[in-house]
């Protein structure tokens, strides 16, 4: 056996002491066994995935299990948000730069920027919230200066533009129909609040 | 000056046609202010049982205690004369110390321990209890304490990171162009309808996001506070626009708050793990920097008439006691209460060796005498095991 193909062993071998899943759900009996249908080359669900056994609690001196992990299926719960490094690039990329308010840089704190060499998890907070839909709507007021008085139809196509652009996924009907009831329904700048809407929605604001 | 928000409306109502109006006209009503209120001042690291318990080191002469520097305060409590002793008489009169026997004494645990149990915040727990209807009923300033917090019956614990933050969560900072708030509502409740499928499936991590929705549209409906904030600011040496990185303008915006409603405020300092200071010099120096703001906020809890109305208790506590000789961790401790339901007092006099008796109760009790100070009409910590409630 070659020396890539040693250590490519040993670590699978280590990463098997510290979380061993489930066997490999790949045969069409195990995949009966679990509710996945028989088709062997049908994709792998997050559930057949998730590990259900873990290795030994390690507790540390400040009586924290290190070696503790959150359960539940692969890629789930694990939502984040955006920290404000992140988020200025996402105006920018969404609105355009020449659309983007300056009240973006003052709401820096409230985004949690931290000092040098310091590091802040941000919290979607609901000062954190109001923040950045005064920022979007802003940058939104900026961007639909010129659209006319909206329609629904208008409106469905403008939100699903602003939807996949801002979340980097289309929209469902329901949250169509929310943002476009925005759009209808916002006597002032209606353009600008639908789109506010769409740029305060964890779709753009976590990932 | 001082205006009430009913006669600041109805001259408001004369101003047609500004900005500030078309922000408020939408606004359905003042919130009603919960009577009773709790501050939280956690000194992270530690929490020098010779302030609150400073007979216990007399003898022995620990951290630098003896005769000529304890003030005996009355019914047995005995604190540090220069630091403690110097609140002034009302303070004096309202104090006590609260003993917790979490018996931890490793930090992140005893930092949980001192907010929650592990699945509950003790902080949302009690701001739900005092009820009320303010949009923000518990708030944490500079940072969130340790610890999960779930929302109690609608009753979230929200982040306020500046000045900035503040003004934003009373609704200070109407500007002209801004959006109204009636429009501002209907967009937020869009997001949140748009948000709905991820918050459904990531109930964990994105619990602060759902709060924050709830919280946002709640406050969208209630006027904005009326408060003159760089006031307030100033009168703690601090200025309206900064960050709450510093004690007083953390207790600056906790009084903001507090005016706005907030019955529950959560704010910390760091620094207080003392370890080597056998002489009680660093703690007490620490101290030093906090006691004029503390002075000050305890000041105008009596002269302010928006504060005077609210029976405020303000806890000082902290991971732990320090541990003798060499100031490490003891596992349990005695925590400092002040506010006008105290009765003179201790239930937190360590032993020399830094030990409270095995009934003293932890944390939980210990925040079950906070809601019985504040006069909760059902305890959400269970019977208060503290007699020291006027």
């Amino acid at each position: 056996m070659r020396p890539a193909a040693h250590a490519l062993l040993a670590v699978a071998l280590v990463l098997g002491t510290a979380c061993t899943p489930d066997p490999p759900c790949t045969g069409k009996a195990c995949r009966e066994s679990h509710g996945l249908g028989g088709d062997e080359d049908a994709s792998v669900t997050a559930q057949a995935l998730e590990c259900t056994t873990f290795g030994a609690a390690h507790v540390g001196l400040g009586g924290v299990d290190l070696a503790a992990k959150a359960g539940g299926a692969v890629a789930g719960d694990r939502v984040r948000t955006k920290p404000y490094s992140a988020l200025v690039g996402e105006y920018d990329r969404v609105l355009g730069r020449e659309n983007v308010p300056a009240s973006l840089a003052s709401a820096a704190s409230t985004f949690g920027v931290a000092n040098d060499r310091w590091y802040l998890e941000p919290v979607l907070s609901a000062v954190f919230l109001g923040e950045a839909f005064d920022v979007a709507f802003q940058g939104c007021a900026s961007v639909t200066t010129n659209l006319p008085v909206p329609t629904a139809d208008a409106a469905r196509a403008k939100c699903a533009s602003w939807a996949r652009a801002a979340w980097s996924r289309e929209a469902t009907p329901d949250q169509l129909d929310a943002c476009v009831a925005v759009a209808l329904e916002s006597p002032d700048r209606p353009w600008a609040y639908a789109c506010a809407s769409v740029l305060s929605a964890t779709g753009f604001l976590t990932y | 000056m001082n205006i009430s928000r009913r006669a600041w409306l109805k001259g408001l109502g004369a101003i047609t046609g500004s900005a500030l109006a078309s922000r408020l006209v939408d606004a359905k009503a003042a919130p009603s202010t919960a009577t009773s209120a709790v501050v939280s001042i956690y000194l992270e690291g530690g929490f020098n049982a010779l302030f609150t318990s400073a007979d216990s080191f007399v003898g022995s002469g620990a951290f630098g205690v003896s005769s000529s520097n304890v003030r005996e305060v009355g019914n047995g409590l005995v604190v540090d004369a220069r630091s403690i002793g110097t609140l002034g008489d009302w303070a004096l009169g309202h104090m006590a110390a609260i003993g917790n026997n979490h018996g931890i004494s490793a930090h992140p645990a005893a930092q949980t321990s001192n907010f929650g149990d592990g699945s509950q915040s003790y902080a949302v727990q009690l701001a739900a209890a005092i009820g009320g209807d303010a949009a923000f009923k518990a708030v944490a300033l500079g940072e969130l304490p340790p610890g999960p917090a779930p929302a109690v019956d609608g009753t979230s614990l929200q982040l306020i990171r500046s000045m900035g933050d503040v003004s934003s969560a009373l609704g200070l900072d109407a500007r002209a162009g801004a959006p109204g708030r009636a429009d501002t509502a209907r967009a937020l409740r869009s997001a949140q309808r748009m948000s709905a499928p991820a918050i459904a499936s990531n109930p964990g991590s994105l619990s602060f996001a759902k709060d924050a929705y709830a919280t946002n549209l709640d406050a969208l409906t209630k006027a904005p506070a009326v408060i003159d904030l760089a006031q307030i600011a100033s009168a703690y040496g601090t200025s309206s626009g900064g960050a709450l990185d510093l004690v007083p303008a953390k207790l600056a915006a906790a009084e903001a708050m507090l005016r706005g409603g907030t019955n529950v405020v959560s704010l910390q300092d760091h620094g207080w793990d003392s370890h080597g200071d056998r002489g009680g010099s660093t703690v007490r120096a620490k101290m030093a920097q906090i006691l004029p703001a503390l002075r000050t906020f305890l000041g105008r809890m009596r002269s302010e008439p928006d504060l005077v109305a609210r029976n405020i208790t303000v806890i000082v506590h902290g991971d732990f006691a320090r541990s003798l000789p060499g100031s490490d961790h003891a596992s349990c401790l005695s925590a400092l209460v002040i506010g006008p339901r105290v009765k003179v007092g201790t239930t937190g006099k360590v032993s020399a060796e830094v030990r409270l008796g095995e009934r003293t109760g932890g944390s939980r009790e210990m925040w079950s005498y906070l809601a019985a100070a504040a006069q909760v009409g059902r305890n959400p910590f269970g019977n208060n095991p503290h007699a020291l409630v006027t």
